[in-house]
């Protein structure tokens, strides 16, 4: 793999010239991310691997229209976010499994105690109540880091509506969040 | 530990914590390497064929829309003649409108009333 100091229009432009280990890099840079905002959108593991790896191929297929003067992750993650909402669309027919509880625990996490998997289990259930759209801004927001302009690009909403979307979020996440902190607070 | 509000513009970092504990991803490595092997595999000819259906529908509609414009002003002029119609007697005029049954003479008259 290359080095990070490789910026990402130069790796996107290598790939598309077809250097697929370029694109390698790429994957590995905004893999997590791509999988996790799959994962807020469709609430389903498996699912969610899969719609990232659409992703990935579309954006693979497509780099040709990235504008190499604009951030290259809202535009991979746009890219994601469509291609998770195409799977769903597609899935509405058969029963999923979706992220529940279980599924939280599930993933073999850094912690092991069971204080730590009950309240991965709340945050899942109160994840899962949230509308879609403010699921994946809280996340966009708070987990990747990327601005209130960056995640409307990404959503192709206005500005304010984001800043709204994370706001109700957040209220909504009150409970487990403060359950959180307190554990958090005992550990350190 | 210092409280987040809701209104706060800046990520909130134990939040940001739970909530990557909460969509744990695993096997990144695992990840790339599937995603390498599907863009080195050849492109199944149904997706080859899904990407061009679009433009193609577009295309069609757009020629179809040409085509229906051209075709109208070519036969324009033709339809406004079958339009007009024929010169119709009265006496045929008065069967198509009257309300009772038609007069037998005017039914086998030649015309020339």
């Amino acid at each position: 793999m290359r080095n990070d100091r490789v910026s990402e229009p130069e790796l996107a432009a290598l790939a598309h010239a077809g250097d697929a280990e370029a694109f390698g890099e790429l994957v590995t840079r905004y893999g997590a991310q791509a999988r996790r905002l799959a994962r807020t959108i469709l609430l389903d593991p498996d699912d969610a691997d899969d719609a990232a790896q659409d992703g990935f191929l579309a954006a693979w297929r497509h780099l040709g229209r990235y504008d190499p003067g604009r951030p290259f992750g809202p535009w991979l993650l746009r890219i994601v976010a469509n291609a998770a909402a195409d799977r769903r669309r597609r899935r509405r027919v058969r029963q999923t499994e979706e992220l529940s509880p279980t599924a939280a625990v599930r993933d073999p996490g850094p912690a092991t105690d069971a204080d730590r998997s009950t309240l991965r289990a709340a945050f899942a259930v109160a994840l899962r109540e949230l509308p879609e759209r403010q699921r994946t801004a809280i996340v966009l927001f708070d987990v990747e880091g990327y601005s209130h302009a960056e995640i409307a690009a990404v959503l192709r909403v206005p500005e304010g509506t984001v800043r709204s979307d994370v706001f109700h979020a957040r209220r909504a996440l009150r409970e487990p969040l403060a359950a959180w902190r307190g554990w958090k607070e005992n550990e350190a | 530990m210092t409280e987040h509000s809701p209104f706060d513009h800046t990520p909130d970092p134990i939040l940001g914590e739970a909530l990557r504990e909460t969509l744990a991803v695993a096997d990144d490595i695992g990840f790339v390497r599937q995603v390498l092997e599907r863009i080195r595999a050849p492109q199944p000819w149904w997706e080859v064929l899904g990407e061009w259906a679009r433009p193609s529908v577009a295309a069609a509609m757009v020629l179809t829309a040409v085509g229906g414009f051209l075709l109208g002003r070519l036969i324009g002029p033709q339809r406004a003649e079958l339009a007009a119609g024929p010169a119709i007697g009265l006496e045929v005029t008065a069967l198509l409108t009257e309300g009772g049954p038609p007069d037998v003479e005017t039914l086998l008259g030649d015309g020339s009333q």
